[in-house]
């Protein structure tokens, strides 16, 4: 027998009902089931079972993250350097990047994995393995600047209001990572409005000359008419194939449209995402901002006659649309609502994005917004449906 | 002929396929009858122990309608009646005699068939102990002595793993099945064949009787599944169903005035020694149909893997089990699999390599493969239900208690066919909450 399960099974023993540490089992049971595949067996009369468990469903959009994360880890990184007249060498980007990125990483994941494990004792649950991917989402939405303190908090937030409060993975109505990210924007705006987001690792004085900070998003909204946004943001630096592959300062994992649809396509053949989401959202995004172009005149907001492919490359569309707006969980339950749902998060998110200064980015309040509306437009499709059967009932 | 495209089917591509030759079985020195393996009756005993009983003696009958009757299956003495909690029946114990005698019945030809009113074609079925082998949709309980089927839905091909193949059953004996289906149609105005699209030997060999073309993989010839495809009104969903080989047995017993005990069932799975078709009697036991398992865990299940019922080795095949078999109990632990490419690990969605190179059997066993979890709405049962329904919506509504919507959502047209229990990766017991569910519904209907 292999070693390591051997000491499994030696160690499996205080944990056993009636042994002292029985509490603890699903902590035990979390290791376990992490390193081998489940002893379980089946008890209904579906007395074999396909090979695909939730543990395998998550590690799928892990997969689909690392690009993200990894591209995520240099570019922040890069971004330092850049602010910071530092050598731009892969190797001395990328750890600088690490040193940035990984302990609010490893924050974020051993604040929520308490949480986790802590509910679950109490609740005698096996821990699920929705955190894994809640914990790495969460780093990838806030700015390389964010104060620790401040990553745990909000990730304790969204663990505890977002997802434990109702019951756990599957019964939560809100995205928990977007849940934590809200709570951090609205309670410390300070850090997290969006005007500077690259970590600067110098002194201040060292600062190259002409670095402003500005991601592009504040920049096209802070445009005043009768200017630009697409100028003003050209003229500070950035242009449309950066924004696309993602060499902007902006939150670690988000800045890469490029990547976000690697990772979109991954999970769509895997079958792990839903495409009609993703599909949805992005014909939402890209109808509403035709139609802001439409409607644009030398009086309306500068920010109406942006490029739609500006539009669909900046900030955090794809990353929102592709890993936020997918979670089944908080999304509607019927493959058909999610279309609606997808195509509303794209406009209102577009919405939040040109016409509302005060925030930044329209993706994550949109996307929690649809959370709250989801189980409407199931219930919407679900009557249609019903009228499509012959009546069987008693 | 009618073409039915079935949504939503999978073939599970599982090992331990019996083959096709017909092996023979020796009876034990018992027979064992299990009145509490058929569901959604009330037996009562209509014999002592000790009282001797020939083959088609009745030996219990539905309290719910006494012209149900269940028949001994062999010729011999109730030796032991074994009850179960609350004093219900659980087996009736008959040891055999070694000579056989058979209770005899009247015979019925073609000809004396035509001359039949309904109400006596329905009765000489209850005497001869064959009521049984209806099913009456929605519930899937046997249907009560006086009801009239709205139509009547005969099953030839059977697609779940594993149960006996028509191309054995029917082999030179299309001419029993026509006069079975006869039969049918003295019960009730519309009588639907469905044969397997892929069938093309039977199609044939049946010619005109057959009505539908089945097309789909699993559960596509199951008779829920069928009746929800043709029905066209609500007064069809208390339809019949009967499956092909229990046609023959109707036909048997008009045609020999004899209880007919044989029944070919397949012993099948990757423990079972030589899996292939049996010919066999209700009553016998796993140890007379299928001998012993290797020396590994192993899980016995009489009917299917998807819609069986566990059992033990000393099991005993039921009034409708068609099938044994021996299956590994759970599975070698294998290490950090979920971030392996799974090349071998067949599997409903595209999260395993196995769904581009699709040649890899499942090899069958009990494992869970996962743990518990609550329902993520990944979204994946609404994909395997061929009839349409959303599986996780349901059971939600049926544990919190609102039968109301799951049934405005349609869910008594669910088949059971266990597809989306197979398909959860959080492993909800799907198939139990509706089982559970759909049995009160119907104790609060009959009553
Ligand atoms: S397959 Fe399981 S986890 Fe997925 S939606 Fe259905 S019940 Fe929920």
């Amino acid at each position: 027998m292999n070693p390591l399960r051997a000491l499994f099974d030696k160690l499996e023993k205080p944990f056993h009902k009636g042994a002292p540490l029985e509490k603890y089992y699903p902590l035990f049971e979390a290791m376990e089931s992490f390193l081998f595949s489940t002893r379980l067996v089946t008890k209904s009369k579906v007395h074999v079972r396909d090979n695909l468990g939730t543990k395998r469903f998550m590690s799928m959009v892990l997969f689909a993250l690392t690009p993200c994360a990894l591209f995520g880890i240099y570019n922040t990184g890069y971004q330092s350097h850049l602010a910071s007249g530092l050598s731009l060498d892969l190797v001395s980007v990328v750890l600088t990047g690490a040193q940035i990125v990984l302990p609010i990483v490893i924050v974020s994941y051993a604040v929520g994995l308490f949480w986790e494990f802590l509910f679950c004792v109490i609740r005698g649950h096996e821990v699920n393995e929705g955190f894994l991917v809640t914990g790495l989402l969460y780093p990838l939405i806030l700015p390389p600047t964010i104060p620790l303190w401040q990553v745990a908090v909000g990730i304790t937030f969204g663990v505890i209001v977002g997802k434990e409060v109702f019951g756990g993975t599957g019964r939560n109505f809100l995205n928990p990572a977007l849940t934590a990210r809200a709570f951090l924007f609205f309670t410390y705006p300070a850090s997290i409005s969006g005007e500077v987001w690259t970590a600067i690792i110098t002194s201040k004085d060292k600062i190259v000359d002409g670095f402003s900070g500005a991601t592009a998003l504040a920049i096209a909204a802070a445009t005043e008419a009768p200017n630009n946004a697409q100028l003003a943001m050209e003229s500070a630096g950035y242009n449309l194939n950066d924004l696309f592959i993602g060499f902007v300062p902006g939150s670690i994992g988000e800045t890469s449209a490029a990547l976000a649809i690697v990772g979109g396509l991954f999970l769509i053949i895997t079958g792990v995402g839903s495409w009609r989401t993703m599909l949805g959202g992005f014909l939402g995004a890209v109808s509403m901002s035709l139609l802001f172009n439409y409607f644009a005149t030398s009086s309306t907001l500068p920010f109406f006659q942006l490029d739609l492919l500006w539009q669909l490359s900046m900030g955090g569309f794809a990353f929102g649309i592709v890993f936020m707006a997918t979670d089944p969980v908080s999304s509607p339950a019927l493959e058909s609502s999610r279309f609606i749902y997808g195509f509303l998060i794209g406009m209102l998110g577009m919405i939040i994005r040109v016409i509302n200064p005060a925030y930044p980015e329209g993706w994550m309040l949109a996307i929690l917004l649809m959370n709250v509306f989801a189980p409407l437009i199931d219930y919407v499709v679900l009557q249609k449906r019903k009228k499509k059967r012959i009546r069987n009932v008693i | 002929m009618k073409k039915i495209r079935v949504k939503n089917t999978y073939d599970l591509r599982l090992t331990g396929v019996p083959s096709r030759t017909i092996r023979e079985s020796s009876l034990g020195k018992t027979l064992s009858v299990l009145p509490t393996s058929i569901s959604l009756i009330k037996p009562k005993l209509s014999v002592k122990e000790g009282a001797s009983v020939k083959t088609g003696t009745p030996l219990f009958y539905d309290k719910r309608d006494e012209n149900i009757k269940f028949l001994s299956p062999g010729t011999g003495t109730v030796k032991e009646i074994v009850y179960g909690p609350r004093r219900c029946v659980d087996e009736v114990i008959i040891e055999l005699s070694g000579k056989e005698s058979f209770e005899p019945f009247k015979k019925i030809s073609t000809a004396g068939l035509k001359k039949l009113k309904q109400e006596d074609v329905a009765s000489a079925i209850q005497e001869g102990g064959l009521w049984g082998v209806f099913t009456e949709h929605p519930f899937r309980s046997i249907p009560r002595s006086t009801t009239v089927a709205p139509a009547i839905y005969v099953t030839v091909d059977n697609d779940e793993p594993f149960l006996p193949q028509s191309a054995v059953y029917l082999k030179d004996r299309e001419e029993d099945f026509k006069f079975g289906l006869a039969i049918l149609e003295a019960l009730s105005d519309k009588v639907y064949v469905g044969v397997s699209s892929q069938n093309e030997n039977i199609k044939t060999a049946l010619g005109a009787s057959v009505t539908h073309e089945l097309e789909g993989h699993y559960p596509a010839n199951n008779a829920s599944v069928f009746l929800y495809y043709n029905k066209e009104s609500e007064s069809e969903n208390k339809s019949w169903s009967i499956k092909g080989q229990d046609v023959l047995r109707l036909a048997e017993l008009f045609k020999e005035g004899k209880y007919p005990v044989q029944r070919l069932i397949v012993v099948a799975g990757d423990h079972a020694k030589k899996p292939s078709h049996v010919l066999a009697r209700e009553g016998m036991s796993v140890a007379d149909l299928a001998g012993k398992a290797p020396n590994e865990p192993t899980r016995y299940i009489a009917g299917g893997v998807l819609t069986g019922r566990q059992i033990t080795e000393k099991g005993i095949l039921g009034f409708n089990d068609y099938a044994i078999h021996l299956i590994r109990e759970g599975k070698e632990t294998d290490m950090l699999t979920f971030f392996k490419p799974g090349f071998d690990k067949p599997t409903f969605g595209r999260t395993y390599m196995s769904s581009l190179f699709n040649s890899s059997l499942f090899k069958m066993n009990t494992s869970l493969n996962g743990g518990y979890r609550a329902c993520v709405s990944c979204g994946e049962c609404p994909k395997a239900c061929p009839t349409e329904l959303l599986p996780q919506l349901l059971m939600k509504e049926l544990k919190a208690n609102d039968t109301e919507e799951a049934l405005d959502q349609g869910f008594l047209d669910c088949a059971g066919c266990g597809l989306c229990t197979y398909v959860c990766p959080s492993k909800i017991d799907l198939d139990t909450v509706f089982d559970d569910a759909r049995e009160k519904l119907y104790w609060e209907v009959e009553k």
